[in-house]
């Protein structure tokens, strides 16, 4: 049942980029920009949270929830230091997605050229 | 003396195409042109480390194969004019140094082909230089980087995209008689017509390469029927079907005669491309196929409109609309009884 | 009175409009769906499997995941296959976290020509840059909203 719901909601979120490039001929860039802010506003009402409820990994993957982390860690150091919180805290529980996405890269283009 | 009418120069004693070399990569072997090559390389790396220094490979082997059919020494060379896609047209400018000539780095986009042989032409039929030396080259992985995104980065690209072709073309004009010769040239304006998607750039120069026909044909006072070729340089699927039916809004019917480079180099139905294009897509076509089937006197009389879109990736992103070029060359095969 | 050339250009226009071949919308969308979906179920299915491997919390376990799956996409980006499976499967590679992946590594790879310095460390984030600025920039504001009202509140 979890699995279900991880391919549905990963499925539509990726179903609603391919239309957004396909009709509003967006770029890759403009995906995935769009869809981190459209995470962030959507843990604003709390409805992030709910979708990682029902679909776990579905909705975790998507790059939207990189908006809803971001949020999510701003507000966690806020409960503490109020509105200081928010910058010590934006990226409490991205970094970790962040810091290996660099690492990797680098890594990576240490390694490999690209073929063409 | 040259006679010039408008945009036109017609030369009354013809300039000679002494030889011409073709080189590129691995997918252009494939496609039809493949066998016209004088050499291919097997991976897009052409045996460099980075695609900048791959293009200069590219433009060396070529000019050094033209030399060597022409059967000519460094010296024999007079004035080198090249151009390239990169930013400054640094390819050109790198392979310049390596030879002891005067050199003048050209960029029209895909049209440097035809502007550089244009402005050799001019120079060798007044007499100022006695051999020149044109060369063009682009690279599929160089230009993709300068005009859009990395090669590695997702991409899934609309029906008019086209393809880069990797590839240089070098050709030695000169004064003294050889089998093919230039006859006339016309050197276009800048067209816009307010086109502003850089992934539909021959729809985009459809426009520029029709008025830079049309104007030749006037300017000559020929017709359509003058001539056994009409190629353009990389108008692709899209774009062609514009310039045709440009040209049958005035009466030109030439759809039997018609060619266009990137409609051919890739084979006509490439897949995940509408085309090539590319500065090396022109020379390719026209130093390669058309050249060798006029030697074979199965065309007489050529007309080579090479089309380049003028723009940059900075005035894409401004939303400004792009504005495009095209010169044609005409080319004629050298009859042995009219003497050269 | 319109000019010849006005006609012209309006015709030209009208071509380009008909001759538009609309990418199959359908089977993008299915294909994005499916390949989404995939992705979103394995990414669970490795999830499980790091809770029960590390005795990890839910809460621990998230993290590797999505480690796996950004070093996975690298490595595709790497060998040269990432940018050719986007062109079939579209958003469904573009909208997980292997998009974000791709954009860093092909863009760092690509610039490895011109040093460590100016190449690779300052090109990583050309075009990932978008993800951290509008991500950072939308998520400041939503959570001072919040935090605002939370304070008013009290």
């Amino acid at each position: 049942m979890e699995y279900l719901a991880a391919f549905a909601v990963g499925g539509l979120f990726c179903l609603i980029g391919q239309l957004f490039m396909d009709i509003g001929r967006w770029s890759p860039a403009h995906i995935m920009g769009g869809f981190v802010v459209g995470g962030a506003l959507l843990d604003g009402f709390h409805l992030y949270d709910r979708l990682i409820d029902f679909s776990g990994m579905g909705a975790i993957l998507p790059i939207s929830s990189f908006g809803h982390f971001l949020v999510h860690g701003a507000m966690a150091e806020s409960d503490r230091y109020g509105f200081l919180g928010i910058g010590m805290g934006i990226f409490e529980v991205t970094s970790a997605g962040v810091s290996s996405a660099i690492l990797f890269g680098f890594l990576t283009a240490l390694v490999f050229k690209p073929r063409g | 003396m040259m006679k010039k009418i408008r945009q036109t120069w017609v030369l009354e004693n013809p300039v000679y195409v002494e030889a011409a070399a073709i080189v590129a990569g691995p997918q252009e072997r494939e496609g039809p042109v493949g066998s016209y090559l004088d050499h291919s390389f097997k991976n897009l790396y052409c045996g460099e480390t980075t695609w900048e220094k791959a293009e200069r490979a590219l433009m060396k082997e070529a000019v050094d194969r033209s030399l060597k059919k022409a059967g000519r020494q460094t010296e024999d060379i007079d004035m080198f004019a090249a151009g390239d896609l990169l930013n400054q047209t640094v390819t050109s400018n790198y392979t310049a140094r390596d030879y002891p000539w005067p050199y003048m780095g050209l960029y029209s986009a895909c049209a440097t082909s035809m502007q550089s042989v244009a402005l050799l032409t001019l120079l060798v039929h007044s007499g100022i230089i006695k051999r020149g030396l044109s060369a063009v080259s682009s690279h599929y992985g160089a230009a993709e980087r300068q005009f859009r995104n990395p090669v590695e980065h997702v991409r899934q690209k609309p029906s008019t995209a086209m393809k880069t072709v990797t590839g240089a073309g070098a050709v030695i004009l000169s004064d003294s008689p050889a089998e093919i010769a230039v006859g006339s040239v016309t050197i276009g304006k800048a067209v816009d017509w307010d086109m502003k998607d850089p992934l539909d750039m021959g729809q985009a120069m459809a426009p520029a390469a029709y008025e830079t026909f049309r104007r030749h044909l006037e300017d000559t006072g020929r017709s359509e029927k003058d001539y056994d070729l009409i190629l353009t340089g990389d108008l692709s699927m899209f774009g062609s079907r514009q310039f045709l039916e440009l040209c049958e809004e005035d009466g030109l019917f030439i759809t039997d005669k018609y060619l266009d480079g990137g409609n051919t180099i890739f084979g006509y139905h490439p897949s995940g491309c509408a085309g090539g294009s590319g500065a090396a897509c022109s020379a390719l076509v026209t130093y390669g196929y058309v050249f060798h089937k006029m030697r074979s006197a199965h065309w007489k009389k050529v007309l080579c409109i090479a089309t380049g879109a003028l723009f940059n990736p900075l005035t894409v992103r401004q939303k400004e609309t792009i504005p495009c070029i095209a010169h044609a060359v005409e080319f004629i095969r050298v009859e042995e009884t009219a003497g050269g | 009175m319109k000019s010849e050339e006005q006609i012209r250009k309006e015709r030209f226009e009208e071509r380009r409009k008909r001759m538009i071949i609309k990418p199959p919308r359908i089977k993008n969308a299915v294909t994005a769906f499916v390949t989404g979906g995939l992705l979103a179920v394995a990414a669970q299915l490795l999830f499980n499997r790091y809770i029960v491997w590390f005795n990890l919390t839910e809460r621990e376990a998230v993290n590797p995941v999505v480690a796996t799956f950004i070093l996975g996409a690298c490595i595709l980006t790497g060998a040269g296959v990432f940018s050719r499976i986007s062109e079939k499967w579209g958003a469904g590679v573009i909208v997980p976290i292997t998009g974000f992946a791709n954009s860093v590594t092909s863009s760092a790879m690509e610039a490895r020509a011109e040093g460590v310095v100016y190449g690779i460390a300052g090109n990583m984030f050309r075009i990932a840059g978008v993800v951290l600025v509008f991500g950072v920039a939308s998520a400041y504001l939503v959570s001072f909203i919040r935090v605002l009202i939370e304070t008013l509140i009290n």
